[in-house]
Order: structure tokens, then C-alpha cells, then sequence
């Protein structure tokens, strides 16, 4: 296993694999064209042995199974990755842009000498034959072309960004070997395993959200009526109308919310960043309501309506209320 | 206690921010408003808070920017921040992330900070990195996307709870010094007052060169994202775009 230029951190939960790492499988694979000969995957944990094995049945890729023996932290897995880059010299690191990876990589980086490159979506072979990595910027207006000037270099992709393929050849080589992690200067005290969650948005046949270009708490009750003019409809919203209490938690949709999957997605004055699109980008027919015409939604919608919401709804209310159509 | 706030001017929307003419970064409009990202003001917001709630904490600001960053600041110190730090960098330039940890641990490691907070985020940047990096430059711990924070004084540790995807949440002990990054909803951020704006107008703000760190990745070109949909933008007035709208839903079958 002394050929790989390309390391994969794995992400587990309880010792299982998280769906992110064949996100990073498939990130992997763009950027050695198909190959998987080159990359090694590290699966870290305090007893990873089956998801290891799993891993290399389920992606052809050679898998090193880590066993750490102290309860794992963000600082234990710092240490744990870092030791495995000093055995292997990879050109890059793979690592989630999860929670917990945004908590461990940058990290990582620092100590490695390593340019890290986050929230990474897109892969890029430029005329030179270079690697450039591809990431949102501005709130989703721009994609920013990003190459690492070290060796190796962090890059941590996006969850979602990458098209999983599923892998039917032989499986990758297994080898396990065992790391002793230093004192962690953090302690985990415990789990919240989730908050008061709605059905209400699960089985919404459409939702109607908003963001915070509606401007103020009081313009809700114009969007509640719009919503209410759909049979079957949930009201759901960005995440800084929860911050700001305009609405409870059970209606935030993205990534630290509820993933939805209606038949029609209404995004009222919502811009469209990474953190929102991964909670309702699998919806039937999305249409954004923006007064933006560069707003990055758009990007992400069958209907486009470049206006002012609520002028705009109340004109669609006035056009219900009239009879016309 | 000294606790250490790091802030980024960030603009008040992207609206006027294009391609720049070279095409290797984006240049914002001279008419660009400023702001201060929104996930630092709950990052000083929350600093604030322990100052008031415990005796003897200074609130410390730190920013990396352009001459104008200087703005957030003023801001700052209108909030209820002590002293501000300015490290001077280009205008319209794709910055590396690592140089500018680099920089902000190198003016951080000047004073004796127990506590360092972030944002979790840069609005336009959108990293989510740099304060990790820039505690693993201090050599302490660090915890990111903190939505609750309590400080033992006794123990020189901070209980954390950390946001997970979904919602989910992890309970942390931290010893101090340390460097949280601090996720929206912690708090309400305070508007800043009148008096604390006006007692702040002579007030300095130290300025710093921002040189010497090493970039460690470049941006190439910046691109219009692709559609992942359809995309079809209704043209005409508002008239003929609620009429669309209301054609495509029928056709649907979801009215009522
Ligand atoms: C770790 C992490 C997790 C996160 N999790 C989530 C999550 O689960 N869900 C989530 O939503 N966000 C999440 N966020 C926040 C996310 O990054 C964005 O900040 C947020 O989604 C922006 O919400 P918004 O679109 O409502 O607001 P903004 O980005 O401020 O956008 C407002 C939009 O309204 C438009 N607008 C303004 N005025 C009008 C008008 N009069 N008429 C029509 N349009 C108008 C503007 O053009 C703009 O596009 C997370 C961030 C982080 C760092
Ligand atoms: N130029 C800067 N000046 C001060 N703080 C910054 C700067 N850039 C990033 N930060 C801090 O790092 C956090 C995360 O930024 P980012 O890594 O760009 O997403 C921000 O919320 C700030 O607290």
C-alpha cells in the first residue's frame, strides 16, 4: 500500500460508515479519472474493522482499518489522520465537509504544512493538467476555481456534490493497525440525539418557505396564506428565520434541519447557499421567488420569478380572489 | 479573563459583486455596502455576554481586511468591545485562508487570551475553516459550531454543545484557553448603543500589517455556477408572472 498519492477519510457513526464517505469516494474517483489503484481509504474508529471491510467491498479501494484506542474527539482524530498521512504521503486528503470534518480537517491541514480547501463541489482539470477544486462562493453566486500550491493538500468535499456509484467488481485489500492517541484536550459528555422534529414537512405534498427576504415576522401571515392556498401544503423556512425566532425549529429545512422531498418546493425570498439547498434539493419541481436575478436559488429551480415576494403574492391572491385563470 | 473576537467585513449583499475583468477573483462594485458577518456578531455577542455575567473579562476585536474592514471595528466597539485590532490586507484579492490564520494567530498570540471565538462561518467566503486553523497556529483546542456556551471559572474549562447535521448535538468540555467558532441562534445580537458609539468616536484602532504569511492555495478563475434545473425565468410584468405561476400549478394539480 505504498502507491497511493490520494487518502480518504472515512466518517463513522457508532463504528458504521456515514453515506458522506462514498461522497468522497466519488470526489476520489473524478479526480483520478476512474482509478482506484492509487487510492487508499482510512477508516478510523475504535472498532472499525467491519465498516473497513465494508468499505472495501462496496468501492474496489484498498482499505487501512485504524483502531484508536481512546474515545474518539475532534483532537484524537486530528492526531489519528496525521499519523496516517506520515505513513503514506499522499498528495491529497479527502475529508467530509461535515460537521465533524470542518471540526477535525483545517486542523489537519496546519499540521501538515497542508493548504486546505473546503466545501469543495466540483473537480477541474485545468489545460496543464492541474487539479483545481471547485467551491461556492458569495452566498452561491460564484464558483471559485481553487488550486493547492503544497503537498499534500486538505480537500474536504461537500456532501451531495459528488454523483455515488455503486460498485459491483472485487473488493479493495484490507490491513488494520492500531494507533495509541495521545491526551485529548477535549471531553464528550454526551449525545442530544435530535430536536423536536414535524411530520408536518414529511408529508407535505407542497412547501412553501421562506427566507429572509421577506423582511419581517409579520409578512409569516402572508406566506401562511399563500401556503394555504395549496391542499395538502407545509410552511418551512431558512435557518436564520429559526435563529431569529420567527419560526420553530420543526420548520427549518437544510442541513441541520429536516431534508424534505415534496412534490413543489416555493422558496420565498431564500438565496439559495449550500446549507439550505442539501435539505430540499431532491423536491419534484422547485420554484424560487427572488428579487434578485442573480440570486444562486435560481440555480437550483424549475420557475425562476425575479419580483419582490410579498408584492408578489399579494398580486397571486388578488388573481385567485378575482376568479381569473 | 481576555477573550478575543475575530470579525470579517463582509458585504451587505452580493448583489453588485462580479467577475473581475482578469477573471481570476471577484470584484465587488464601488457602491458595495459593508457589514459585519452575521455569525460574528453572535460570536460577540456571546463574549459580551460572559463579560457582563462575570467580573474582570475584557472583549478584544480582531480584523483582516482593507482599510475599510476598520467599519466592523467601530461596530465593535459600539457593542461593548474594549480595544480593536486592525491587520491591514488588499482589497479585492482572493485571500488564503492559511495565510490569514497565519496572521491572526501571529496578532492573537500578542495578548493572553483564555478564549478566542469565530464565527462558524464567512458569509462570503464561506469556509468554515479559518478559526479552526487559526487555533491549531495558537496550539489550542478547538471546538466548532457552538450553540451553547458556559464558562467554569474555578475549572478554567468551558461546557460546549456543538450542532451536528440535522440538529443533533454534542456535549463537550473544553479546557481554556480554547477557540470556539460560533453558530447563528446562540443569542440575539445587540444593536450597538448610542452612547458606547459616540464614547468610542476618538477611540483607536490599532493597525497592523498584514505580511510575511505564506499562501498556500491560489484562486484560478471564478465561473457562473451551472443549472442544476430547468430554470426557465418567467418574463414580463408581475401580471403575466402570477399568471405563469398560477398556469404551472394548475397544470400541477396542486391548487385548491
Ligand atoms: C454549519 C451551518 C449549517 C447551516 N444550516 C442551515 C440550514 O439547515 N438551513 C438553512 O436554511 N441555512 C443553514 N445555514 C445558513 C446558511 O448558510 C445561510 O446563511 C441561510 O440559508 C441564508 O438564509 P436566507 O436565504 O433566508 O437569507 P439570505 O442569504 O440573507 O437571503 C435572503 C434572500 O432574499 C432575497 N430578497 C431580499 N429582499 C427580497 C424581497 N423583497 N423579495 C424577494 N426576495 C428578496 C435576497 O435577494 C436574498 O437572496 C447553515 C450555515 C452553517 C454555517
Ligand atoms: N479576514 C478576517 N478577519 C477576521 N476574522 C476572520 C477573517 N476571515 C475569517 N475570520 C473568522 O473566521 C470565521 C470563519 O470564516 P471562514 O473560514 O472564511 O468561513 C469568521 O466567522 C471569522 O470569525
Amino acid at each position: 500500500m505504498n502507491d497511493k498519492t490520494l487518502l480518504i477519510m472515512a466518517e463513522l457513526e457508532d463504528n458504521n460508515l456515514k453515506p458522506v464517505t462514498f461522497d468522497l469516494v466519488a470526489a476520489a474517483l473524478k479526480m483520478t479519472g476512474g482509478a482506484t489503484r492509487s487510492i487508499l481509504m482510512a477508516v478510523t474508529g475504535t472498532s472499525p474493522d467491519a465498516a473497513a471491510s465494508e468499505a472495501a467491498s462496496r468501492t474496489g479501494i484498498d482499505v487501512l482499518a485504524v483502531t484508536v484506542t481512546a474515545s474518539i474527539t475532534s483532537d484524537i482524530r486530528k492526531q489519528a489522520a496525521a499519523f496516517v498521512a506520515g505513513e503514506f504521503a499522499p498528495s491529497y486528503i479527502l475529508c467530509p465537509h461535515s460537521a465533524e470534518g470542518t471540526d477535525y480537517a483545517p486542523a489537519l491541514a496546519v499540521r501538515l504544512n497542508a493548504a486546505c480547501i473546503s466545501a469543495v463541489s466540483g473537480v477541474v482539470i485545468d489545460v496543464d493538467g492541474n487539479l483545481l477544486f471547485s467551491r461556492s462562493i458569495c452566498g452561491g453566486q460564484f464558483n471559485a476555481l481553487i488550486k493547492p500550491a503544497t503537498s499534500p493538500a486538505v480537500i474536504m468535499i461537500q456532501p451531495g456534490a459528488f454523483q455515488v456509484q455503486a460498485y459491483e467488481g472485487t473488493a479493495g485489500a484490507v490491513e488494520t493497525t492500531t494507533f495509541e492517541a495521545g491526551p485529548g484536550a477535549l471531553r464528550m459528555n454526551g449525545v442530544e440525539k435530535s430536536r423536536e422534529t414535524s411530520s408536518e414537512l414529511d408529508k407535505a405534498k407542497v412547501i412553501v418557505s421562506a427566507g429572509r427576504g421577506i423582511g419581517e415576522p409579520g409578512n409569516l401571515d402572508a406566506i401562511r396564506r399563500f401556503a394555504a392556498l395549496f391542499p395538502g401544503s407545509a410552511v418551512g423556512g431558512s435557518r436564520p428565520l429559526i435563529d431569529m425566532g420567527w419560526l420553530e425549529y420543526r420548520h427549518q429545512v437544510g442541513i441541520t434541519g429536516a431534508t424534505v422531498s415534496p412534490s413543489v418546493y416555493i422558496a420565498c425570498g431564500i438565496s439559495g447557499s449550500t446549507q439550505h439547498i442539501a435539505g430540499m434539493n431532491g423536491s419534484g419541481y422547485v420554484i424560487a421567488i427572488n428579487s434578485d436575478p442573480n440570486a444562486a436559488i435560481f440555480n437550483y429551480s424549475d420557475l425562476c420569478i425575479v419580483d419582490d415576494i410579498m408584492g408578489f403574492i399579494e398580486a397571486f391572491e388578488d388573481f385567485i380572489k378575482n376568479g381569473e385563470g | 479573563m481576555n477573550i478575543l473576537v475575530l470579525i470579517k467585513q463582509v458585504p451587505q449583499t452580493e448583489a453588485a459583486t462580479d467577475i473581475s475583468p482578469s477573471g481570476d477573483f471577484i470584484e465587488r462594485s464601488t457602491v458595495t455596502l459593508y457589514k459585519m458577518n452575521r455569525f460574528d456578531e453572535y460570536a460577540l455577542e456571546e463574549a459580551l455576554r460572559i463579560k457582563e455575567s462575570h467580573s474582570g473579562v475584557h472583549v478584544d476585536v480582531m480584523t483582516l481586511g482593507p482599510d475599510r474592514a476598520k467599519e466592523v471595528i467601530r461596530r465593535a466597539y459600539g457593542m461593548g468591545a474594549d480595544n480593536g485590532f486592525h491587520i491591514l490586507a488588499a482589497d479585492n484579492e482572493y485571500l488564503d485562508p492559511s495565510a490569514v490564520a497565519e496572521l491572526l494567530a501571529r496578532e492573537a498570540a500578542k495578548g493572553s487570551y483564555d478564549l478566542i471565538f469565530c464565527g462558524v462561518m464567512s458569509e462570503d467566503m464561506m469556509q468554515s475553516q479559518t478559526g479552526q486553523m487559526t487555533a491549531e497556529n495558537l496550539g489550542l483546542p478547538c471546538v466548532s459550531s457552538a450553540v451553547s456556551v458556559s464558562v467554569d471559572e474555578g475549572a478554567k474549562s468551558l461546557r460546549v454543545k456543538r450542532e451536528l447535521e440535522g440538529g443533533v448535538r454534542h456535549d463537550i468540555t473544553v479546557s481554556m484557553p480554547c477557540l470556539l467558532t460560533i453558530q447563528a441562534g446562540i443569542n440575539t445580537p445587540r444593536y450597538p448603543s448610542l452612547s458606547k458609539v459616540l464614547r468610542a468616536a476618538d477611540k483607536e484602532v490599532l493597525t497592523v500589517d498584514g505580511q510575511g504569511a505564506s499562501p498556500r492555495q491560489v484562486c484560478s478563475a471564478i465561473r457562473h455556477p451551472e443549472k442544476q434545473r430547468a430554470g426557465v425565468v418567467v418574463e414580463g410584468g408581475r401580471t403575466e408572472k402570477v399568471r405563469e405561476l398560477y398556469r404551472v400549478l394548475r397544470q400541477k394539480n396542486i391548487l385548491g
